[in-house]
């Protein structure tokens, strides 16, 4: 079920005053239900494999902690193995096979060896990747084996955090299941208010410039110069919209049921340098590799090369956690490199700007700010492209034929007539003066403060703001379902 | 349960405010947003011709491949068998598409199917809304849910802002081609004819293999309908450029099989047949120019003749 559907809307119109209306003690099991009706409405055979996993990590959570010495280790390592077995078979499979052919052939040998022709259940990686932080949080001692098999299966399948994100901690989310849950006023307000702030991202911002962004990137062989900068640009702002969209209206749904989940986002095209955007998008997933990745790597207590090579691997392999393909390897490659540069330039830098005078100012901080943004749009070519080639072609040809291509941005059809673009700007403009004031005021706090009429015209304008120029119509699914 | 009853109270109020604010709204600027010269009024003026036209009588249906790419009068010139053509947008969907068709088709008549490779089954709703309000008869050619309903209505609502805006900028969305008037008497789109053409090819995607299991439910429950009736229904695939045909084989050729297999009218020929060069599109692969419109037409004439004797 996609968030931004009418279904979507009805379902949380059902569930959530139902979930209140019931006794705590049968609240968990009305939430299981409907989280498994959510996830069903995808491809209901996938609850199979979702299935499988939950009772292996919960048979393993169990038994890890009722053993000793090395059957602990064991026992783990059947849950990892289970649960990257899965992601291997219907993730990984075909692009595993299709390279091995590749070099196979190179050397001259000739087999052929099956493709799998199945969909990729929505969400495996994300809730791959939350069962895994609960078996492994086990093991280090940090979380209780849950023993309501119910319980555990609702921390696995949560609806709102099922299939984007944000990938929980069990310490974080397991025991809010059990804490009785009151209806809150403020808190179901901020919740509601959160999730149209979500909408807001995905309906008006994210769906209305993918229209542009998908009119170039799938035939990116058309263009040069400037359409190729403007599909970029326009699709780091998709990105961002389209999953911390997602993000907020999960925390929000879940919100207002009395559930507090991690912060995914925190205005990360305002980050002055790499490892500073890392810890502002999609923190659960960059803390989830930093928490049992890189860490258990050795982190940067190690010898320097120990240390670049422990950035470079675990951003590579957190690029082939988005995708099954050589451009998302690159992208988790590039990011790991970017990193690398960084730590390796940094005193040299700091000198450099001491003695240009230039350290702690704010024409620094920008400066740093658009660097940075720059170098991640870079990597986000090969993120969106369809395939290597078209991203090298882009990456080639964005310097080219400029004067000229800004000629066809104005004249040739992207799927945007004026209105669109004028819309398109209008709501990338409110979206960055809504974060950039947030990052120094909160805005919840300020309308939170206004008199009770202002505050409801507030709301009423955001809602029909998202109705009057919201793009509808595009029926655009969110980008990160697809991991 | 005082919070719980507050709460209720007040987000009712916010609903009802928002609610009535987008029933409202588009009943007040109805004079600006009714444009009776957008493309999609063009229907109205089809469905006119479909039930003027004695029988038998030559009926294309499709997208706007069809609109675009095809002479009608040489058709019926050459045939000496009246022509309409009903094609519009593939964004009416199938359903609109052949619902429309069968309000006016009699014993003896021809069905010419000439779909895009990408043939969904609901159409756009924003276009939908757009046709409803247009064409007084519209709401009987497609599934009107409760949903749609909604959308609908907020579709209007949006409507008020793009025709304000062009009113205020003095402008009108003056792409001939999106023109009630630039669709000629028999339903060909003549607009784009002698005009330079548009670069770069839109809708250059690669397409992508589906099960095209409703799209086929679709076809055959028409095919149907047209047999009790007395009707003939014929699938010709849509014009295509030679250029982009490798890249799309696999999923075009999957396409042509599964027609094949299922499909219970007439296939006329195969994608094959159907290339142009590149120079014959006038803006999207499947939209031709004066010349491409000549040559398949001419090509249609050809592979018409034996059926219309």
């Amino acid at each position: 079920m996609l968030f931004n559907s009418l279904h979507f809307v009805l379902f949380f119109l059902i569930v959530t005053p139902i979930y209140f209306w019931l006794p705590h003690i049968h609240r968990w099991k009305w939430l299981l239900a409907a989280s498994c009706y959510f996830y069903m409405i995808f491809l209901p055979i996938y609850i199979l494999i979702l299935g499988f996993t939950i009772v292996i990590d919960y048979y393993a959570g169990i038994y890890i902690e009722k053993s000793v010495g090395s059957q602990r280790k064991q026992y783990l390592i059947i849950s990892l193995i289970a649960n990257i077995g899965v992601l291997a078979i219907f993730k990984y499979y075909n692009f595993l096979n299709e390279n091995l052919q590749l070099f196979l052939n190179t050397v001259g040998i000739d087999i052929k060896t099956p493709i799998l022709t199945i969909l990729l259940p929505v969400g495996l990686s994300f809730h791959t990747f939350q069962a895994m932080s609960y078996t492994i949080e086990v093991y280090r001692g940090n979380q209780k084996a849950e023993k309501n098999f119910g319980i555990y299966a609702l921390y696995v399948m949560f609806y709102p955090q099922l299939v984007a994100g944000p990938i929980e901690r069990p310490q974080n989310i397991l025991h809010q299941f059990y804490k009785k849950q009151t209806f809150e006023y403020q808190r179901v307000a901020d919740g509601l208010k959160q999730m149209t702030w979500g909408f807001f991202k995905k309906i008006v911002v994210a769906d209305r410039v993918g229209i542009f962004v998908n009119a170039v990137y799938d035939s990116p062989f058309q263009y040069q110069g400037f359409p190729l900068i403007v599909a970029t640009i326009l699709f780091s702002i998709q990105i961002y919209c389209d999953f911390s969209g997602y993000s907020d209206i999960a925390i929000g749904a879940a919100k207002v049921m009395g559930f507090d989940l991690m912060k995914n986002f925190d205005r990360p095209y305002f980050s002055a340098s790499i490892s500073e955007f890392w810890k502002r998008w999609h923190i659960s997933l960059s803390t989830w590799f930093r928490d049992y990745l890189y860490i258990s790597l050795g982190g940067n207590r190690v010898v320097k090369w120990r240390w670049y090579y422990n950035l470079f691997i675990t951003f590579l392999l957190s690029g082939l956690w988005h995708g099954a393909d050589w451009t998302y390897v690159t992208w988790g490659a590039l990011n790991g490199v970017y990193l690398i540069l960084e730590a390796f330039t940094l005193s040299f830098r700091q000198k450099f700007f001491e003695f240009v005078k230039l350290k702690n100012t704010i024409f620094l901080r920008v400066f740093s700010i658009a660097v940075t943004y720059s170098l991640i749009c870079i990597a986000w070519i090969f993120f969106r492209a369809h395939d290597f080639p078209s991203a090298v072609y882009i990456l080639q040809n964005i310097p080219v034929n400029l004067k000229e291509s800004s000629k066809t941005l104005l004249s040739a059809n992207f799927g945007l007539d004026l209105y669109g673009y004028v819309l398109a700007i209008l709501s990338i403009f409110i979206l960055f003066s809504v974060e950039f004031i947030q990052g120094k005021y909160s805005i919840y706090i300020w309308v939170k403060n206004r008199p009770k009429a202002i505050r409801y015209g507030l709301y009423s304008l955001l809602i029909l703001t998202i109705l009057f120029i919201g793009s509808f119509d595009s029926n655009q699914q969110f980008i990160y379902f697809q991991f | 349960l005082i919070e719980y009853k507050t709460f209720f109270k007040n987000a009712s109020i916010i609903g009802l405010i928002i609610v009535l604010i987008v029933l409202a709204v588009p009943k007040i600027f109805s004079p600006i947003i009714s444009d009776k010269n957008v493309y999609a009024a063009s229907t109205i003026d089809k469905e006119n011709r479909l039930a003027k036209l004695e029988s038998p009588k030559i009926v294309i249906v499709g997208g706007s491949g069809s609109a675009f790419s095809i002479n009608s009068k040489m058709i019926e010139d050459s045939l000496k068998m009246p022509v309409v053509n009903m094609a519009v947008s593939y964004g009416l969907g199938l359903t609109y598409m052949l619902e429309e068709s069968k309000n006016g088709i009699k014993k003896g008549d021809k069905i010419l199917l000439f779909t895009e490779y990408y043939l969904p089954v609901e159409g756009s709703k924003k276009l939908l809304t757009l046709i409803n309000d247009l064409n007084p008869i519209a709401s009987e050619y497609f599934k009107f849910s409760v949903s749609d309903w909604i959308k609908f209505r907020v579709f209007d609502f949006q409507r008020v802002g793009s025709s304000l805006f062009y009113k205020t900028k003095n402008t009108e969305i003056n792409d001939p081609i999106t023109l009630r008037s630039s669709f000629n008497e028999y339903g060909d789109m003549t607009a784009h004819l002698n005009k330079p053409n548009r670069r770069p090819l839109k809708d250059v995607e690669k397409l992508h293999k589906t099960l095209y299991t409703k799209e086929l439910a679709e076809l055959n429950d028409f095919v149907k309908f047209c047999k009790k009736v007395g009707v003939n229904v014929y699938y010709g695939f849509p014009a295509f450029p030679a250029t982009e045909y490798d890249e799309n084989k696999k999923a075009i050729k999957y396409f042509e099989w599964k027609l094949k297999k299922n499909f219970k009218g007439k296939i006329l020929n195969t994608p094959e047949a159907n290339l142009y060069p590149e120079n014959d599109f006038y803006d999207t692969i499947y939209h031709l120019n004066t010349e491409g419109r000549e040559k398949r037409t001419q090509y249609l004439i050809k592979l018409l003749k034996p059926i219309i004797k």
